[in-house]
């Protein structure tokens, strides 16, 4: 069966590059399947779990889990981009309990303060919250 | 005539400045290295964005995005400004700022308002001297700088070019040619330029200009039909965005690969200054020597003289 070039990356690294015969990616309205002739396609993300199929059967597989971003089937190319991901295998609860509690303090800090920087700053923590929130969510499900 | 003792002194002084600059030129050269990571790392991200808009452009009815739309005139810019936390790094901050300020008043000049976004301590504190006062300001962050950062720029101009509180944001840094040199760029981020920040960075050639399909309107569309999910005015939205961290993110990395290459060219000279000025002392050293001894001589040789007579 035919395959098609994946790329997964967030702003600092990429996650993932190689072929791959199957994805099933978090659209904004629901997650959606990606075989290789899919028509092209742009969407913008929301969050949740990029699942990727290796070999045909999807006996090997990689997850992501992404945080807001956007995907693109172009040319049995797809591209899918999270403004924070990682590496489901590797994600460690204790780091980002601990990465959780630091920005914590620091919305609390930014919390007391005034202007437009502190503004911005405190929503930008707010989102990066969200993302560790999100990461702690999906470790203490059980696994699919 | 300097003493012996005295010119000891100062070649000890000089020599042991030199092994700061030797090893200030080894740790810069070792930071060029994990700039130059940094930049390979964000760059899959980056040409993602740029090929997304690429393809975007083609198929998207563009009239609707704010951020694409150009301003009829321009009353209000936000000027950010890209320099180092710390000197020791040659002309690299004056360069930066001296345009810098040269830019602002200028468009002063024209009856602009400006708004100054400092990144790096040498910004801010140049800045704080001439009254000027940034309405954001970063420290601490220059030689490794985060998406953060970037991210909260973005936001702020975003917002403001999106409600009509600013009509031009222009991003003023110093470019990491190649490791020993820098150049200075002045860069229009909004309304968006001519030049792409993927041809900037030398992602794409100029040809591939991204928004020259919004700008010519050309009608003639690939074959094929690109869907939008869920809309194509949300995902020009956030291509927009990304777009605009990726511009500053790419400054903070290119300005943060600069200072180092600044600072290792400037400690290299400085090195090769104190070498030049310890074998000048060393000479200096051995003739002002050879003369005390050549005067003992004499002063034994008079005295026995003397004697003898």
């Amino acid at each position: 069966m035919a395959s098609l070039r994946c790329t997964v990356a967030t702003p600092t690294r990429e996650l993932f590059s190689g072929e791959i015969h199957y994805a099933s990616v978090p659209g904004a309205e629901g997650s959606y399947g990606v075989l290789p002739g899919h028509e092209m396609l742009v969407s913008s993300d929301k969050q949740g779990i990029l699942t990727l199929w290796l070999d045909e059967a999807g006996n090997t597989r990689r997850q992501f889990l992404l945080y807001e971003g956007a995907a693109q089937v172009y040319q049995d190319t797809l591209t899918v981009l999270g403004r924070f991901g990682t590496d489901l295998d590797t994600l460690d609860v204790e780091v980002v309990k601990e990465k959780a509690e630091a920005l914590r303090q620091q919305i609390e800090d930014l919390e007391g303060q005034e202007g437009e920087q502190a503004r911005v700053a405190l929503e930008n923590c707010k989102n990066h919250m969200a993302w560790y929130d999100l990461q702690l969510k999906v470790a203490a499900e059980p696994a699919k | 005539m300097p003493n012996l003792h005295d010119i000891e002194r100062r070649i000890n002084s000089v020599a042991s400045t030199k092994q700061i600059t030797r090893t200030m030129e080894m740790v810069a050269a070792a930071k060029i290295r994990r700039a130059t990571e940094r930049v390979t790392d964000a760059l899959p991200w980056a040409m993602a964005v740029s090929d997304m808009l690429i393809n975007a452009a083609k198929h998207a009815p563009m009239d609707s995005e704010p951020l694409l739309q150009v301003h009829d005139e321009v009353k209000r810019a936000l000027v950010i400004v890209v320099t180092s936390d710390r000197g020791l790094a040659g002309g690299f901050n004056s360069n930066v700022l001296r345009h810098a300020e040269k830019l602002i008043r200028e468009k002063e000049r024209q009856g602009v308002e400006v708004e100054v976004v400092a990144c790096g301590k040498k910004a801010l504190g140049y800045f704080s001297y001439r009254n000027i006062t940034p309405v954001m300001e970063f420290q601490g962050l220059s030689a490794d700088p985060t998406y953060e950062e970037a991210a909260q720029i973005s936001a702020y101009l975003a917002e403001g070019y999106r409600d009509g509180k600013l009509d031009e944001a222009v991003i003023v840094y110093n470019h990491a040619k190649n490791a020993a040199e820098q150049r200075l760029v002045e860069q229009q981020v909004l309304p968006v330029n001519q030049q792409s920040y993927a041809e900037l960075l030398g992602l794409k050639p100029k040809e591939e200009d991204v928004f020259a399909g919004f700008r010519e309107k050309d009608d003639t569309v690939p074959p094929g039909d690109l869907d939008f999910e869920p809309d194509a005015e949300s995902v020009m939205r956030y291509l927009m965005q990304a777009y605009l961290r990726n511009a500053f993110y790419f400054a903070l990395l290119d300005s943060a690969a600069g200072e180092q290459g600044a600072r290792r060219n400037a400690m290299k000279s400085a090195t090769d200054n104190a070498n030049e000025m310890v074998s000048t002392l060393t000479r200096v050293y051995n003739r002002v020597r050879q003369g005390a001894i050549t005067t003992e001589i004499t002063e034994i040789v008079g005295g026995a003289a003397a004697l003898e007579e």
